[in-house]
């Protein structure tokens, strides 16, 4: 079976299963909203079902955005059976060539090759799976209502990127026709692969650089942030109701922490500066000052940047005195050495690498 | 930003500099290249006309290319990841505070300019591209030139280290690295060499203590974060355009969720500027360079260096992407650090801007504006061919880098 073969049954499969599934899903979240309302309306919950997330809508989004996205993965389909049709029969030693190409005008490729951010997202994403546990409803709600939201923003993401791609595979193949009619057409499977690469990386760049493709992207991050989100604050329900410490409580550690080293840099600075160790080497003006305040009324270069060529080869003069520090200041870094050991647990090693 | 966009054998033909440079047609170039060679090896293309000739020379390149496979195969199977090595010129820690190194690289020759440098690198990435491997490396340029060389290693921050700031690194860190640097060497000021966002780093450091910076040479450094929109290439300069298309709300709650600004995440957005490359990188073009021990190995350096990706500590990461890319603080000489504000004017020593000319991550508008506004007249810039990576790998800048460097330092010695 040749690759765009295996995509139709992909998505065909996809399509009937895709809408089994969400019709599933829609009817699912209705009753669970509905049990939910009476559950609450019953007293049993005395803050308002209002609160709840509405899966329902949720879920019918989903479904929508599924269906769009399989109809236009059919249409990819199409189109990548059409440009494998385009490949110049076999020709020897091309065989990497070719399975190349045949990979990159697949759609299941384009969906999953050419959205790495995308793919990074979702794994930052990935989390804790939905548990069937009932008291801490709202909680889990938000979570799935979270998941499909971001469901639903990837689909449309996808839809973008299958749509940026299926306008690479037209410019390819009206580049392609163009060609041919000057008899210029590509000879080989590796200058067709050439071709491609080429076209495609114009227009999945003009994509990117899209406003639509922007908004869409910065939806899909804010969304997979808010899952994440929604699963921290599970997982320190379930760490605070067992003793865990949540991450809150140790980036409240991690906080201190920081905070108390910075001082201790500081500290250390005043102490160094205070010390002889500065006063070997003194800075051409003191360390500590303040910035001018009016050093923005310093000279503009009245012309332009020096513009300079590298050399070929550099021919600096030797300098009279030894590579490694003078005596005097060796002396002065020893003794800085024997001054900074006692800090708390840093300690300047002389550690051999490379 | 120094990161991504590199071919399949970067050090060796300095690809990762074109490949990078031309993001519209990047992903092509190896292509292309391995398509030429293809049909010189490989008996690629139609031959035409005798049909059991070509039949013989398709036989023949089958074979050939079976061949190389082969090799290739045993080749991969041979190696060891300790075969694959990066920054191992040698050197000496001299200095350590938290997870921040600073070491001292040993002299190559005799010293011939007598003021220290030391290498300060960003946060994204390490400074081990400074020395990549032994024939493409900045650092060991540097040192046969007689330079006095130190480099920071900011180590690799993770969830704890989420509440560092650029003013701890800028004026903690760095500063503690400068005075460390004054210290041993005996030298009352130190030159400092910034790379990427390690650029933005020495170059507030150099507005805020002058009096300790003998000269300032940066390279592939954004000062202008929104310079980036006279760019008229397509895929030049996608991070500032991304950044800003975020709401600020949203990059917070982001970095505070996650606790920092994720590596991965980062390479990500890197691989985003140059679509097709990713696609390419593990087939075509491996298998172009997989028969050739030499090739391979730079290929796989170059791969080792990228899945070094740091995470980013979270409250350095905002001030990055909402005080910097998004606000552009630095050019406008609002950015504060530890209560001071960052004045570009107060830059007075000799400055040296070294951008890449094809550099998409760093579009060269970006770096160039920082000559119309700091506080000195002996400000030169070198553009070096290639893009963001190339300049410090590719085979083209190799030469020029670190000799124009070590003179342009040479003469500023006094």
């Amino acid at each position: 079976m040749e690759n765009f073969d295996y995509g139709k049954a992909f998505t065909d499969m996809w399509a009937l299963g895709g809408k089994a599934f969400m019709t599933a899903q829609e009817t699912a979240m209705r009753a669970m909203r509905e049990s939910m309302a009476a559950f609450s309306s019953a007293g049993a919950m005395a803050e308002g079902a209002a609160a709840l997330p509405d899966l329902a809508a949720e879920s019918g989004e989903l479904a929508r955005t599924s269906r769009a996205l399989a109809e236009l993965m059919a249409s990819a389909t199409s189109l990548s059976a059409m440009l494998a049709q385009r490949l110049p029969e076999g020709e020897a030693g091309s065989s990497v060539a070719s399975g190349a190409f045949r990979r990159m005008i697949d759609p299941r490729i384009w969906l999953g090759g050419g959205d790495e951010m995308d793919q990074a997202l979702r794994r930052l994403a990935e989390g804790p799976r939905l548990a069937d546990l009932w008291d801490v409803e709202r909680k889990f709600l938000r979570l799935f209502k979270s998941w499909l939201t971001l469901r639903r923003h990837g689909m449309e993401h996808n839809i973008l990127v299958l749509e940026g791609w299926m306008r690479a595979g037209r410019a390819f193949n009206e580049r392609l026709a163009a060609l041919s009619a000057k008899g210029e057409a590509p000879d080989g499977q590796r200058a067709m692969l050439d071709l491609w690469v080429e076209v495609a990386n114009r227009s999945l760049l003009q994509m990117q650089h899209s406003e639509a493709y922007l908004k869409s992207q910065a939806q899909l991050l804010k969304s997979s942030t808010e899952l994440r989100v929604v699963q921290r604050e599970l997982a320190e329900y379930y760490g605070d109701l067992y003793g865990f410490p949540t991450r809150t409580e140790i980036d409240d550690v991690h906080r201190t922490v920081t905070e108390l080293r910075r001082e201790v840099r500081q500290l250390r600075r005043q102490l160094r500066d205070g010390g002889s160790a500065v006063a070997a080497a003194p800075a051409e003006s003191p360390a500590e000052r303040p910035a001018p305040p009016s050093a923005s009324r310093r000279a503009a270069p009245s012309r332009g940047p020096k513009a300079i060529e590298a050399p070929a080869a550099v021919s600096v003069p030797a300098l009279s005195e030894p590579a490694e520090p003078a005596p005097a200041a060796a002396d002065t870094a020893a003794g800085g050495t024997a001054r900074r050991g006692g800090r708390a647990g840093v300690g300047r090693r002389a550690r051999k690498e490379g | 930003m120094a990161q991504q966009g590199t071919g399949a054998q970067p050090a060796e033909s300095g690809e990762g500099g074109s490949a990078a440079a031309k993001p519209a047609e990047a992903a092509t170039t190896g292509a292309k290249r391995a398509g030429k060679e293809g049909a010189g090896k490989e008996g690629g293309g139609k031959q035409g006309g005798d049909k059991g000739g070509g039949s013989a020379a398709a036989m023949s390149g089958a074979a050939r290319m079976a061949a190389r496979f082969m090799r290739g195969t045993r080749m991969m199977s041979d190696l060891r990841d300790e075969d694959v090595q990066i920054a191992t010129t040698p050197k000496d820690e001299v200095w350590r505070s938290d997870k921040v190194t600073l070491y001292r690289y040993r002299p190559l020759t005799e010293r011939r300019v007598r003021t220290p440098l030391l290498i300060a690198y960003g946060l994204i990435g390490r400074y081990t591209m400074a020395d990549l491997q032994e024939d493409r490396s900045l650092v060991r340029n540097l040192l046969k030139l007689g330079i006095d060389l130190f480099v920071v290693d900011w180590g690799n921050p993770t969830r704890a280290d989420r509440f560092l700031t650029l003013d701890d690194y800028v004026e903690g860190y760095l500063g503690d690295c400068v005075d460390e640097i004054r210290r041993i060497t005996g030298s009352a000021q130190v030159n400092l060499l910034g790379i990427c966002e390690g650029g933005v780093f020495t170059t507030a450091y150099a507005a805020l203590e002058p009096g300790k910076v003998k000269n300032l040479v940066l390279t592939i450094t954004p000062i202008d974060f929104h310079a980036d929109q006279a760019e008229e290439r397509l895929g030049f300069g996608f991070i500032n355009l991304w950044t800003r298309s975020l709401d600020p709300a949203d990059i917070d709650r982001m970095i505070d969720t996650h606790g920092s600004l994720p590596g991965a995440f980062m390479g990500s957005v890197f691989n985003m500027m140059t679509p097709m490359r990713s696609m390419l990188k593990y087939n075509v073009d491996m298998l172009d360079v997989m028969d050739d021990e030499k090739k391979l190995l730079n290929f796989l350096r170059m791969e080792k260096w990228i899945a070094d990706r740091p995470d980013h500590p979270g409250e350095a990461a905002k001030q990055w992407l909402i005080d910097l890319y998004q606000q552009n603080k630095l050019v406008k000489n609002e950015l504060e650090l530890g209560g001071r504000r960052v004045d570009l004017g107060n830059v007075t020593m000799p400055v040296l801007n070294v951008y890449a000319k094809d550099d998409h991550i760093i579009p060269p508008s970006t770096s160039r504006a920082l000559g119309a506004r700091v506080g000195t007249q002996d400000y030169s810039e070198l553009a070096l061919p290639g893009g963001h990576v190339g300049v410090f790998v590719g085979g083209r800048s190799q030469g020029l880098l670190g000799s124009g460097i070590a003179e342009w330092l040479g003469k500023r010695d006094a």
